[in-house]
């Protein structure tokens, strides 16, 4: 099934989760906040959140900021 | 005697520097940290931002990295955001990258001058209240507005001197004098649109509890010696005002003693 990652698509099987889609994808864990259709996963919540076909997925990491 | 060294509250913690520092837009991390030591804060902002497409592309750790070493206390914040879901998405997002339940709400309501919009600011601070976090609202300076935030459970309020990087300097002084004069307990910190050490003296001046700048560092010829003139300027303004500035007045006063005209008795 297709989901998106950070506005790319992307095929993943069905009954994925979001901690094994990330580690597929080479993501560190440790090192982004993820959130699913604009709503936040907690990192310890990540391997229960099944994702679904169109899944809006966007990781997101620290910059400068004012 | 109060000293230009007592502490300033935020929330349950106790800090002496009343400077508080962006890190965005330097020319370069090695500049940004001897900014950032020059200037003595204790207060460094951060954003975050989705990774690209292509995660390993991301250039952002470097900073980080740099930032982290530095020991200061982040602030994120919640720059970007348009609606109170996607600040309180954010600042979650935000608690678990830096560890930390401070948050800089910021919720834009206009593109043109990136002024908060103060709605849906409320309703993003009640619920981040809710959740746990200090909250230090990016704010107008309507007293109403304060009041509303203030009853969600904000403790401290960050009212703009101007918008966001325009360097205008405080363009509604009285209505910031107001804001002091109602809000005595609360932490106040002047942010956005400082662009001089001379405006950052005059926030301090009217007893403001500190100031956050970062355009104005950033973005000089010498952000290093600028971090310095800020710095200097905010202990400065604070010491005049706890020291009591003089009322103005329409008339002059002689300030030497003499007894009338010198030659005429």
């Amino acid at each position: 099934m297709q989901v998106s990652i950070n506005g790319k698509s992307i095929d993943i099987a069905q009954g994925s989760d979001l901690a094994t889609v990330l580690s597929e994808l080479g993501i560190q864990p440790e090192q982004c906040a993820t959130a699913v259709n604009g709503e936040f996963v907690a990192r310890p919540l990540r391997s229960e959140r099944i994702l679904h076909p169109n899944d809006q997925v966007m990781t997101f990491e620290p910059i400068t900021g004012g | 005697m109060q000293t230009t060294h007592e502490l300033i509250q935020f929330g349950d913690i106790q800090l002496s520097s009343r400077f508080l520092m962006g890190t965005a837009g330097y020319p370069s991390p090695q500049v940004l940290e001897s900014a950032i030591y020059a200037s003595e804060t204790e207060i460094l902002t951060m954003g975050i931002k989705r990774q690209a497409a292509n995660v390993n592309a991301s250039g952002g750790k470097t900073w980080w990295d740099l930032i982290r070493k530095t020991g200061k206390r982040i602030l994120p914040n919640t720059a970007g955001c348009r609606t109170a879901a996607e600040a309180i998405a954010l600042a979650q997002m935000a608690r678990e990258i830096f560890q930390t339940n401070w948050v800089k709400l910021e919720v834009v309501g206009d593109d043109y001058t990136l002024q908060p919009d103060t709605f849906e600011l409320v309703k993003a601070a009640e619920k981040l209240v809710e959740l746990g976090f200090e909250v230090f609202p990016y704010c107008t300076e309507d007293i109403v507005v304060a009041q509303r935030l203030v009853d969600a459970g904000c403790r401290i309020l960050m009212p703009w001197a101007a918008p966001i990087g325009s360097g205008q300097g405080i363009t509604n002084r009285e209505a910031l004098i107001r804001l002091r004069d109602r809000f005595p307990s609360v932490t106040l910190i002047v942010d956005a649109g400082i662009g001089a050490p001379s405006h950052a003296a005059e926030a301090m001046e009217i007893g403001f509890d500190g100031v956050l700048l970062n355009s104005a560092i950033a973005q000089a010829k010498d952000p290093i010696q600028m971090a310095i003139a800020f710095r200097d300027a905010i202990r400065a303004g604070r010491a005049g005002y706890l020291a009591g500035i003089i009322p103005p007045q329409p008339f002059a006063t002689p300030s030497t003693p003499v007894t009338g005209q010198p030659f005429t008795l």
